[in-house]
């Protein structure tokens, strides 16, 4: 079926076509006029802004999806881009600066010790001691084995490798004397980072690992690091960062934790 | 700040086309969160919706030059894709069943479960403030069409409403929070 249709008719059908919420006849209609009409097209463009920002939620994303569309990429890709070895170009976006959680028990122990350390250069350990129930997130910097192991996926692996070269590159341990679990964060001057090794119990299905930045005092998440993680990029803003903690949450992770840190690593 | 934003997804894409999977792995951590939002409260399916999420994503990956940064942001893109695709499978025969269950809810969206699932999701403290400025006709119409995956001749049988007027509705509504949020700079200015 065919539709004709004039400029003002498009024009009444644009919010509902930016919704997907016209029939198949009237979007083949409307696709035909877009193709020479640069004001419909601004307007479309609008009103599919305004949708993106209704649907906006800034959780994140899981890493084992991720990890399923990477191992779709060899066949998906056949024709596609040529992988490569090069590392993740630089965003200019600040990383989910509007995600700071409103509410958590282990926040204000660490942001506040975060601050007081930069600020008067105490330790972040004696600080946390003022805490009992915070106290396993301050205490250790623990010893854990080199980063030796190949890691798995090759174009990650590739990327760490040239991140740990760097000179100026922060090789991060991040421990707990509660849990004897630690980590190894990798952090570039920019703020990217990867998560490159640890011994982390995996957890259920329905559970993950959540990554947290300390940056100017307060607690933003860095990204869902999934229930088993492997190398995990992320990227956070530099400027004032102090510190990273691990979390455990469900599945999708929160905006704000309640929980106690897993593993943490606090600037002295 | 919108223009930064802008500006660092075509960067990104062009990282991307240039084979970059680190690039389609920030797109991934920055987008992928909304995307499956989306694609699950469209479909009502975890499963389905990350089978969506990988198909928005591999898209990208292989036909990064259909992202055209000088005519959205990557987010509405990537959403748009989303819903589209998400919509496709609501409407297809293939999906007979999930229709019947959706039809069988249908007395229940029309009423309001569907705005408070709505005003459930983390929408930001301006974007909430925006949709409450609007009349609670247009809102809901906006919302039965996006977030229920409704055509605007469906949802003007549940609302009992001309075709016109619903379509009318949806249009002048997004008008009008593109407005709102274009005060809070979050949305383009026309």
């Amino acid at each position: 079926m065919r539709v004709e249709v004039d400029h003002y008719e498009v024009q009444d059908l644009l919010g509902a076509y930016a919704l997907n919420a016209v029939d198949a006849a009237e979007e083949i209609a409307v696709e035909s006029h877009l193709r020479h009409c640069d004001d419909c097209r601004e307007e479309l463009e609008q009103h599919r802004e305004v949708a993106a920002l209704l649907s906006t939620t800034e959780t994140f994303a899981p890493t084992d999806l991720w990890e399923t569309i990477v191992r779709q990429m060899p066949t998906e890709t056949a024709s596609g881009p040529t992988n490569t070895s090069e590392p993740p170009p630089i965003a200019l976006e600040k990383p989910h600066a509007d995600v700071v959680p409103r509410r958590r028990r282990w926040l204000q122990p660490i942001a506040a010790a975060a601050v007081l350390a930069l600020v008067v250069g105490t330790t972040i350990v004696q600080t946390a001691r003022l805490g009992a129930a915070n106290e396993q997130l301050a205490l250790a910097r623990a010893n854990v084995t080199e980063l030796t192991e190949e890691l798995e996926r090759p174009p990650l692996n590739a990327a760490v490798t040239q991140a740990m070269t760097g000179v100026d590159t922060q090789r991060l341990t991040l421990g707990s004397q509660v849990s004897g679990s630690n980590a190894i964060i990798v952090l570039m001057p920019d703020g990217t980072g990867f998560l490159a090794e640890h011994t982390l119990q995996p957890l259920p299905p329905d559970r993950t690992y959540q990554l947290w930045a300390i940056i100017d005092g307060k607690i933003i998440s860095a990204g869902i690091l999934g229930s088993d993680p492997g190398v995990v990029p992320f990227r956070i803003d530099p400027q004032g960062f102090a510190g990273f903690a691990i979390t455990e949450e469900v599945a999708g992770g929160v905006e704000a934790s309640e929980n106690d840190a897993v593993v943490a690593w606090l600037e002295v | 700040m919108e223009t930064m934003s802008r500006q660092a997804d075509i960067e990104l894409v062009q990282e991307l086309a240039a084979g970059h999977e680190g690039a389609l792995a920030e797109v991934y951590r920055r987008h992928g969160g909304p995307v499956l939002g989306l694609a699950k409260r469209l479909l009502r399916d975890p499963n389905l919706a990350e089978e969506i999420v990988q198909e928005v994503m591999l898209r990208l990956w292989n036909n990064p030059e259909k992202f055209d940064g000088s005519r959205g942001s990557l987010r509405s893109y990537l959403l748009a894709h989303t819903h589209g695709r998400s919509v496709d499978l609501i409407r297809s025969e293939s999906s007979r069943r999930m229709r019947e269950e959706r039809e069988a809810h249908l007395a229940v969206e029309a009423g309001l479960s569907l705005e408070e699932e709505v005003w459930e999701m983390a929408l930001a403290d301006h974007v909430r403030q925006a949709l409450s400025e609007l009349d609670t006709d247009v809102r809901k119409a906006i919302e039965l069409a996006y977030f229920g995956g409704y055509t605007y001749r469906e949802v003007a049988k549940l609302l009992d409403t001309p075709e016109g007027t619903i379509k009318s509705r949806i249009r002048s509504g997004l008008q009008r929070l593109n407005g709102l949020l274009a005060n809070s700079g979050l949305a383009p200015v026309s």
